[in-house]
């Protein structure tokens, strides 16, 4: 289990942690979504001792990392991709790690042949693609068999057979009851992969629930439609009690409408359509409406 | 969930978490190649430039030096810094390759990580350096034979210049990783390390000669001289003294090092 109690931390001016809190729970994935710069890595590297948070304070098992020995056998940890002396193979950089933590070498095989490693395990890491070096990292963190995962944006960089690898790990390390925690910026992968989300956006808890009640916090399902006559439907629609609003030439988004009434709509009005769907709202949607304003660099558009 | 951890005790103590450090230390500096570059370019510049300034020292119309020792370890002059590399990047390749964070989130209690990489560094550059003296001397000395300008390891001050210079770069190696601690930056450490060893003692030379018995000989380069020159320099400390000014330059460093290390984030 991992806590955190009013967390913050501030680097100058800027507040990159805002008084957070929240708790992991074991057995199941726990999603930490926010977008680029929220502060997920900064909360992480809080939780792992790494940064010193400037208020509040994080447990894990009841206990600041810090004051944890041999912390590898209780927390396992993932971090930027760029933790590894790329002058050492696969083996020697997690025999050095296992050593550090009294671990024995057969670790060092085991994990490797569980993130399928072994066959590159000779060569340095310098060579390895992100993927391999994501594989990498995911061994380093199970080297001690650890009750508590934190891993900072694992699918970054790995191809869909990876993608669906790492999901499949997940699920199982969290069927087996332990805590685990994934940082991405990617909301259509935890929407696969997370049973429960905490969001963040400038630092600051946006929503902390299950997965499936994230996606109902969004207003935003609606009909896309495209037509060749899309300015004449539009005015249909807004008089049938519907809003349509362009997007791009010849499409249409439409909310206060089913597809259906905006069909027979169109039927009845000998408009031409060339497809009309209904778009159930993303987690990507739903993210988006959640961190409104709360996004430090937006693209001026 | 219990295959790792039904042999192994649950709450070690700090003497088993520096042995583990320490383990894993010595695996981390055995699997660089900067490593085996530095040591050997050390080795060969030692003992080459050694017997190089030997034979000129005994060819042609050269006399006997004043100095035989201190000639056929001349070359350590300048392998100090291949060995003091060892050391800067000891802790700064943690740093630039982010290999830092893995090491601190494997050992939160962070100075153990310094006291580990200091040991296992300590230890491997004093058998090096030690054996690399000796092999410098003898290989030296007997160039200087072919003149009868040899001097014997049991000549007065002979040994301990040896041994000084084993325990000279050594210190050197810890202050190096001291200053790449605080500076965490290879290229700045090491321009710092030359700075120290090369740069300071020539501003120490300028000095007027009253400055030099106040400040210039308890610089850590002039102090830490003391202990590898046969006879003692004018303005300069005795060599034990010397050396242990050296050592406290070294401890003053590594207690720095400690402190930002504990108090940064990584």
């Amino acid at each position: 289990m991992i806590e955190a109690h009013a967390l913050t931390k501030r680097y100058g001016e800027t507040l990159a942690v805002d008084n957070l809190s929240f708790t992991v729970q074991p057995g199941v994935v726990t999603g930490f979504l926010g977008p680029n710069g929220a502060g997920k890595s900064t909360t992480m590297r809080m939780a792992l001792g790494l940064d010193h948070p400037s208020g509040g304070s994080v447990t894990i098992n009841g206990t600041p990392y810090g004051e944890h020995r041999w912390p590898l056998r209780e927390v396992g940890a993932l971090l930027e991709a760029k933790a590894i002396h790329g002058g050492r193979s696969a083996y020697q950089h997690l025999l050095c790690v296992a050593q550090s933590n009294h671990l024995p070498r057969r670790r060092v095989d085991e994990v490797l042949e569980l993130v399928g490693l072994t066959s590159v395990a000779r060569k340095r890491s310098k060579g390895f693609s992100l993927g391999m070096g994501q594989r990498l990292g995911i061994a380093s963190a199970l080297l001690g068999d650890p009750s508590v995962l934190l891993l900072d944006e694992p699918v970054n960089g790995l191809d869909p057979e990876g993608i669906l690898w790492m999901r499949t790990l997940l699920r199982h390390l969290a069927g087996e009851g332990r805590t685990v925690f994934v940082s991405s910026h990617l909301m259509s992968e935890m929407a696969l992969t997370a049973d429960h989300l905490i969001v963040i956006g400038r630092g600051a808890l946006i929503a902390d629930a299950p997965t499936r009640e994230v996606l109902q916090m969004s207003t935003s399902n609606y009909v896309r439609v495209r037509s060749p006559q899309a300015q004449a439907l539009a005015g249909l629609i807004n008089n049938a009690g519907g809003t349509a609003t362009p997007d791009g030439d010849s499409t249409l988004t439409v909310t206060g409408l089913t597809t259906e009434a905006v069909g027979e709509l169109a039927g009845s009005n000998g408009v031409i359509l060339h497809e009309l769907s209904n778009v159930e709202a993303s987690l990507e949607s739903v993210f988006m409406q959640l961190t409104e304003g709360a996004v430090d660099y937006r693209a001026a558009s | 969930m219990s295959a790792a951890t039904t042999t192994d005790i649950a709450h070690p103590g700090g003497g088993q978490v520096l042995l583990d450090v320490m383990h894993s230390e010595w695996t981390k500096l055995r699997t660089v190649r900067s490593t085996y570059w530095s040591a050997i370019a050390a080795v060969v510049i030692s003992v080459g430039l050694g017997a190089l300034i030997c034979l000129g020292n005994s060819t042609g119309a050269a006399d006997r030096p004043s100095d035989p020792a201190g000639t056929s370890l001349a070359g350590m002059f300048l392998a100090q810094v291949a060995f003091a590399i060892v050391g800067v990047l000891a802790m700064s390749a943690e740093y630039s390759t982010g290999m830092i964070r893995t090491t601190v989130a494997a050992i939160p209690q962070r100075g153990y990580v310094l006291a580990g990489k200091a040991i296992v560094l300590g230890i491997a550059a004093f058998v090096l350096v030690t054996a690399t003296a000796f092999a410098t001397f003898f290989v030296g000395q007997s160039i200087l034979s072919r003149r009868h300008y040899n001097i014997g390891v049991g000549a007065p001050g002979v040994l301990r210049v040896i041994l000084g210079v084993g325990l000279y770069t050594t210190v050197l190696v810890l202050l190096a990783l001291a200053l790449a601690t605080i500076l965490r930056n290879t290229a700045g450490t090491i321009t710092a390390v030359i700075g120290i060893i090369f740069v300071l003692p020539i501003i120490v030379a300028l000095l007027p000669s009253r400055w030099q018995d106040d400040i210039g000989r308890y610089t850590p380069a002039n102090a830490g001289a003391a202990i590898i020159s046969v006879t003692q320099q004018d303005h300069s400390l005795g060599p034990w003294a010397g050396f242990g000014v050296f050592c406290i330059w070294a401890v003053l460093a590594t207690a720095i090092a400690w402190w930002t290390l504990r108090h940064r984030d990584v």
